[in-house]
């Protein structure tokens, strides 16, 4: 008995058709695309309510977070620190993941064009770079290079660098948690990452140029016999090695306690007469301090003032020092200049000088 | 375009992952001041990489270290990285070849010269009747004359401080009415050496004794993490079956060297370390259809071991191929765990309870003693199965033979019950075709075979 034949069912024309085709996103204008966004929220917050509010601040946090990696982004641009080509890692990574957020954050009547479900891992999973796959950039409609392989630094960075991020987060949200207990008899709490253990299994093979590529397996059936391994942690620690060369803590950056800076000023230092202070022992007596006023920075001009101080006298028994007792020398020292020697009754400028730069220093460090 | 690693580049494994660890804690460490005011390090890298080995066509060796390769035997490297804060300067080992080499095998393994040394001292002792007797029915002159005629075929397996010597000489296992010679030998008792079996015993019965003490060597052995004792000759060997040994030991001597060399002074400061590699190999290439056999293979590990400022090569037999041991002896252990009714469909009563119980008692399964037991010239699937139980309130064993086909295990036969302490001339069989595969794997060269 011949088998019926069975027409082939009709295609979903209609489905087909109301289904925009998948094609590459191009974002020419991000500000354009967040004038829209913000009418978008304009209209929502013309009628809030609870839950929209709640959704909106969510969102608006999201948004900040992703604005921050651009902004320090372009802050190292600035900084001559790094370089931002277009469809640079660092680059698409953050415009993929403004993307990303945009796509989120749009309210649902929003229309938001389509893409990829790997750049939200991609931007916040801690592999975000080692997500290798076709990458189509957001910025300028750029496509980076497809490739199964990546490079071994540029996990070990991204991992870092995302460690990092993650961290800082974190300290805004304990800030903003622990304000919202401020009314409350617990004590607030602050969160840190004491630790991350980063893996990746993976192959590993030689570049042309003799680098050490990794081959990620797209699935089991390639990892059979020749499977490796590479881990590390990143834990939270005193100062890494060498990071801090031979201190144990950090440095405020207006000490010059080592470098160029500090070797120029004590040779010079050390050519004066050894008069008091100049006593046994001053260099361990000697406090560098920059003046790291945003003017002078404009200026383009470096100004230093070295503090010597002589020998503390042993006080006698139940009483205190005596400071009074103790020379003092105050050196100024502007460009490659000779140092100028400050005198007793000219010190307020400079002791306004060097406090300005430790206020300006306790400033850096406040959280926002 | 990607390509297999060469052991000459191998260097470049070591210097890449230290670079990018370095990297990193540079970013860390920027990052850490410029944004975060947290301080993170990168205390330790590790690598553990899974390889084949291939030759090129100019002769290199070739770490087949990407996907997509199936070798049949899979060799690991590993090695660490560890940040040193402030290193003390070093010395930077030798270029080209170690200056000390170490070379290590099992604590009860007896190298052939000494083996042929004690086959002498028991045919001396026997020809002087220096011996007693564990069997009922004692040897004659005549016999241990023959025995003494013949030990020069002898085996020595095992040692053991405590006890000595079991050494055993292989006849025909009883298949053609014959026995093994089993000796205890202890040179330094009066009476040096007692005998358990030989070959024109009438009984068909062997005790057990001997072969627990040996088996419970191995057992201690491997709970104490398979030590080793220096073996006499410091010259590392040439070849292992097909893996140029010699030239995969200065290779990786030589990378080791080159990333000490590039990483001294360098800040922030990595040192490489526990820099190794195991290798498997079988001698000879098993045969009978069993070519990608995941069970038989022996393992030798290369490490560059630091100590008192001062590196060396240390090279071990880590375990032969016919006691199976880490992967091989867990894929065994896979199909063991499938074939429990095929083991109790051996066992009658009273003993079936207790050994289903041994069985699943997951502690006295990881205990059980594998071992490559084959008639013929190439190792095969086929195993003697040693297995611990609870018998009557006391530990006892029991035994059986077994070969692993495409369908799991098959051909289960038991060799030791639990309520003997002797193994008759059939269940022997197992114990003698382990011991013959002990002497194959020494006839082709024992593990320091050379090129």
């Amino acid at each position: 008995m011949a088998k019926k034949q069975t027409p082939p069912k009709p295609r979903k024309k209609a489905a087909v058709a109301s289904r925009p085709p998948r094609k590459t996103p191009a974002i020419t204008d991000p500000a354009a695309k967040l004038r829209d966004l913000q009418a978008a929220y304009d209209q929502m917050l013309a009628a809030p309510d609870a839950k929209v509010a709640a959704e909106l601040e969510k969102r608006a946090a999201e948004l900040e977070t992703l604005f921050g990696a651009i902004r320090d982004r372009a802050q190292e641009y600035n900084r001559g620190q790094a370089v931002i080509s277009a469809g640079s890692k660092e680059t698409t990574a953050a415009f993929r993941g403004l993307r990303g957020a945009l796509a989120r954050t749009a309210p649902a009547h929003q229309p938001v064009e389509e893409e990829g479900e790997e750049h939200d891992e991609a931007f916040f999973g801690l592999g975000h770079t080692p997500t290798i796959q076709s990458v189509t950039s957001a910025a300028e409609g750029i496509t980076a290079t497809p490739t199964p392989d990546f490079d071994l630094a540029d996990f070990f960075r991204n991992v870092s660098r995302s460690v990092i991020d993650a961290q800082r987060e974190l300290d805004r949200y304990s800030l903003q948690y622990a304000r919202q207990q401020s009314q409350s008899p617990i004590p607030p709490a602050l969160y840190s990452i004491p630790t991350v253990h980063a893996e990746v299994k993976a192959g590993l093979s030689k570049q042309d140029g003799s680098g050490i590529l990794i081959r990620l397996f797209k699935d089991d059936s390639e990892s059979n016999f020749t499977e490796s391994t590479i881990s590390f942690d990143i834990v939270a620690s005193p100062p890494a090695p060498g990071g801090l060369k031979g201190f144990t803590a950090p440095v405020p950056p207006f000490l010059a306690v080592e470098g160029d800076d500090r070797t120029r000023i004590m040779a010079a230092l050390d050519a004066l007469p050894k008069n008091p202070p100049f006593t046994a022992g001053w260099q361990q007596r000697t406090v560098i301090v920059r003046d790291l006023d945003v003017s002078l920075l404009k200026l383009n001009r470096q100004v230093m003032l070295a503090f010597i101080f002589g020998t503390l006298p042993v006080p006698p028994a139940g009483a205190s020092t005596d400071f009074s007792a103790v020379p003092l020398g105050v050196f100024r020292f502007t460009g490659a200049a000779a140092p100028l020697s400050i005198a007793a009754n000219a010190l307020a400028p400079e002791l306004v000088r060097a406090f300005n730069a430790v206020a300006a220093w306790l400033q850096s460090i406040t959280v926002p | 375009m990607a390509a297999p690693l060469l052991l000459t580049d191998l260097h470049h494994l070591f210097e890449d992952t230290a670079t990018a660890a370095m990297a990193a804690q540079r970013e860390l460490d920027h990052r850490s001041v410029e944004a975060a005011h947290h301080y993170y390090s990168i205390p330790r890298v590790q690598v553990a990489a899974k390889f084949g080995l291939s030759v090129d066509h100019s002769g290199l060796i070739a770490l087949l270290l990407g996907s997509g390769h199936k070798e049949q035997f899979t060799h690991t490297l590993q090695f660490a990285l560890t940040a040193i804060p402030n290193p003390a300067p070093a010395a930077l080992p030798p270029d080209l070849t170690p200056s000390v080499t170490l070379i290590t095998e099992p604590t009860w393994m007896v190298d052939p010269l000494s083996r042929r040394h004690l086959g002498d001292v028991l045919a001396l002792a026997l020809r002087a009747g220096r011996c007693r007797f564990a069997q009922p029915a004692a040897p004659t002159g005549d016999d241990l004359a023959r025995e003494a005629e013949e030990i020069e075929a002898t085996i020595v397996n095992t040692k053991d401080d405590s006890i000595g010597y079991l050494v055993v000489r292989l006849g025909d296992g009883g298949i053609f009415g014959g026995h093994d010679g089993v000796f205890l030998l202890e040179p330094g008792a009066d009476l040096q050496v007692t005998v358990f079996d030989f070959l024109t015993s009438d009984q068909d019965w062997t005790s057990w004794s001997p072969f627990a003490q040996w088996l419970g060597v191995w057992t201690q052995w491997l709970a104490a993490g398979r030590p080793g004792n220096p073996v006499n000759s410091a010259t590392i060997p040439g070849s292992f079956g097909s893996i140029a040994f010699l030239d995969l030991a200065q290779g990786l001597w030589q990378a080791y060297a080159a990333a000490r060399r590039t990483l001294s002074g360098t800040e922030p400061s990595y040192r490489i370390q526990n820099v190794g590699t195991e290798l498997s190999f079988a001698i000879p290439p098993s045969g009978g259809g069993d070519d990608d056999t995941p069970y038989i293979s022996s393992r030798v590990s290369l490490q560059i071991q630091q100590a008192a400022g001062q590196e060396r090569l240390a090279v071990r037999l880590v375990a032969p191929e016919y006691l199976l041991v880490d992967d091989a002896r867990a894929a065994f252990g896979q199909q063991l765990a499938a074939a429990t009714q095929a083991v109790l469909a051996e066992t009658a009563d009273p003993e079936r309870d207790a050994i289903a119980a041994a069985l699943s008692d997951r502690n006295r399964r990881d205990a059980a003693l594998v071992m490559l037991s084959y008639r013929g010239g190439h190792p095969k699937n086929e195993f003697l199965v040693v297995h611990p139980a609870a018998w009557n309130g006391a530990e006892a064993q029991f035994a059986f033979t077994c070969r692993i086909g495409k369908h799991g295990i098959e051909s289960v036969k038991l060799r030791k019950h639990l309520a003997e302490n002797a193994v008759s001339n059939d269940e022997y069989v197992g114990i003698h075709n382990h011991l013959h595969a002990i002497r194959i794997w020494e006839m082709a060269g024992h593990w320091t075979v050379r090129s």
